[in-house]
């Protein structure tokens, strides 16, 4: 992570000083308003309501004006701004699909505001309308992350990536301006390279102008969720292409790594059972799946098995790495787990993990075990603030 | 205001929590993850307390850090790390740990908070200590000084008096037309009586400037 040594609490209360000057300047001009410093907006922006929206068909991407939070995910990116009421994220599908080259299919493309691009005699849809020409073709979409890393068998993957992104920002308005990034934890099994990641997005990052930063995705979770407790928990994102976990303690990144299983896992699995593809699994999954109520066919059943498998999974890595670590301070009072994350949303996995919870053994008490607010944009509103501490650092 | 702890630690993570805890219960802390740096910055100033944290760190670093400790022997030196490091650390301080404070793993921030208070209240009173005795010492020199110049004011006026006696007798004798010379020896002797930062030498021109006598 960037931040080196300044704790973000001291940025925090930099900001305060600033505000505390501004204020001095005001009452010696008799004005009985606030300036509201960058530090209040940081505050302030943890308790903002997040609209969240996808991006829509033909839509031209923005130039921000302001620090952005960028969540790079295996199935979707989402960028975050500070609004003056509200957070904005705009998200894309992080998929695509390739048609070959053809004036016909252009036409077509063009007339219907398909988001493509043209490179070595093929189309390149992506986003989602990839998705929509998957399940037109009922196939998979392609993926130019895997696991939660830039994927190695795609060599396109790049180019989509890059293409995601200027589809839902512009340069910015000044130049320099700060933009973090979320990235994974080091996977246990040691399957794909994180740094070759962060250095490849950080890259193209700058190229288009911003000041680019990274920060933990687990760790983004905690700063964006936990605040009132000192950014002190364990801040779990559970994505398409794996799960996130960071310990943080006092807002430092004590323990962080991934498991390179996620939703992408689970509807695959369940697919290769019931014998649809993952896309139209994934499909049925986001619209109907609850764990609350007995599965009612082969397809839920499949998805509550795989749902249970994951929750196992994440929790015995939880055990084996944190009882492993010696860089673990004692913490005298028992700390909470949030859970974030597309793949975290369905009704009653909080509950389901809390239970399971119980049986593995953590060298950390744990206090309690709750949902983020927008599990979907968390990352992305945790990058956010960072890019906005980060930039009142500067 | 000069840094109350110098913290040292190649770990990022524990180097950034060490100062963050410390910050919070308001002790000012300076971090440093370069022993060069640790040993400029004590070469400057020597804090209260000094914590090294060995996580992380290359033998010869260590060997370095013990090295900076002898000479810091006015500072409470805490360090943290692995248990066989403090250990080792420990046979090489044998009979003179008096000022080293030894935590071994994990990292446990109350017990460097409750620590670190006790030391600098201690070195506080100690500042306290040390200022009262130099209050007191300052104050007898006051005394002292004060009673010395009243004596050499004392002997000062009578020999003021003395010269402008002396004086006004060789005026008289020289047979100075002025008339009234003994009033003017009062009004000298009164000018000069009410000032205690004379010196004699001073008073004896200032008054023969003052009879008009030079």
């Amino acid at each position: 992570m960037a931040t080196d040594r300044t704790s973000l609490q001291e940025r925090l209360e930099a900001l305060k000083r600033a505000e505390t000057d501004s204020s001095a300047v005001l009452e010696d001009d008799k004005q009985d308003f606030k300036i509201e410093s960058r530090m209040a907006q940081a505050e302030s922006s943890l308790k903002k309501e997040v609209r969240s929206r996808g991006r829509e068909e033909g839509e031209d991407a923005e130039a921000p004006s302001g620090p952005v939070g960028l969540d790079i995910g295996t199935s979707h990116v989402i960028v975050a701004q500070n609004e003056r009421r509200y957070i904005k994220t705009t998200n894309q599908l992080n998929a695509f699909f390739t048609i070959p080259h053809s004036k016909f299919a252009k036409d077509i493309l063009v007339k219907n505001d398909v988001f493509f691009f043209e490179q070595d005699g093929m189309y390149y849809i992506v986003g989602y309308s990839a998705e929509n020409f998957a399940n037109m073709f009922d196939t998979d979409t392609r993926r130019s992350i895997k696991q939660g890393l830039l994927c190695s068998d795609e060599k396109e993957g790049i180019t989509v990536i890059q293409a995601i992104i200027l589809s839902l920002i512009q340069k910015p308005k000044r130049f320099g301006e700060v933009l973090c990034f979320g990235i994974p934890g080091e996977p246990l099994d040691g399957i794909g390279s994180v740094t070759y990641h962060e250095s490849i997005i950080k890259m193209f990052i700058a190229r288009m102008g911003f000041s680019p930063i990274s920060i933990n995705e687990g760790m983004a979770v905690v700063l964006s969720e936990l605040a009132e407790h000192d950014y002190t928990g364990i801040g779990i994102s559970i994505g398409g292409g794996m799960c996130n976990v960071c310990l943080s303690y006092l807002s430092f990144p004590v323990l962080t790594y991934s498991i390179q299983i996620g939703g992408d896992y689970i509807d695959n699995s369940a697919g290769a059972v019931v014998g649809i593809p993952g896309t139209r699994v994934k499909a049925i999954k986001e619209k109907e799946l609850s764990l609350v109520v007995k599965p009612k066919d082969r397809l839920t059943t499949a998805l509550h098995i795989f749902y249970n498998e994951l929750i196992q999974k994440l929790q015995k890595s939880m055990e084996r790495v944190f009882s492993a670590s010696n860089q673990i301070p004692m913490i005298s009072k028992p700390i909470p787990i949030v859970l974030s994350g597309g793949s975290a949303m369905p009704d009653g996995f909080t509950d389901i993990f809390e239970r399971s919870l119980a049986k593995v053994r953590l060298p950390v008490e744990i206090s309690s075990v709750h949902l983020a607010e927008d599990p979907l944009n968390t990352t992305a509103k945790g990058a956010l603030i960072m890019a906005m501490t980060e930039e009142v650092a500067e | 205001m000069s840094v109350q702890v110098i913290i040292y630690s190649s770990d990022r993570i524990r180097g950034g929590i060490l100062k963050e805890i410390l910050r919070r219960v308001k002790i000012d802390a300076l971090l440093l993850d370069n022993i060069m740096d640790v040993k400029s910055a004590i070469s400057s100033h020597k804090p209260p307390v000094v914590i090294f944290d060995t996580v992380n760190s290359l033998k010869n670093e260590v060997a370095f850090l013990k090295k900076i400790s002898s000479s810091v022997d006015e500072c409470i030196v805490m360090l943290l790390g692995d248990v066989s490091i403090i250990n080792s650390w420990r046979d090489h301080h044998q009979g003179g740990i008096r000022n080293r404070i030894f935590l071994p793993d994990p990292l446990d921030p109350e017990i460097i908070i409750s620590k670190s208070r006790q030391i600098l209240s201690d070195w506080q009173q100690d500042v306290l200590i040390q200022e009262d005795a130099g209050k007191e010492e300052s104050n007898k020199e006051k005394t002292d000084k004060e009673e010395s110049l009243d004596s050499v004011a004392s002997s000062d006026s009578a020999a003021a008096d003395e010269i402008a006696t002396r004086i006004v007798n060789h005026k008289n004798h020289a047979g100075d037309k002025k008339s009234g010379a003994v009033d003017e020896k009062d009004a000298a002797y009164e000018k000069y009586a009410v000032d205690e930062n004379y010196d004699i030498e001073l008073l004896e021109s200032e008054l023969r400037q003052y009879l008009k006598l030079d």
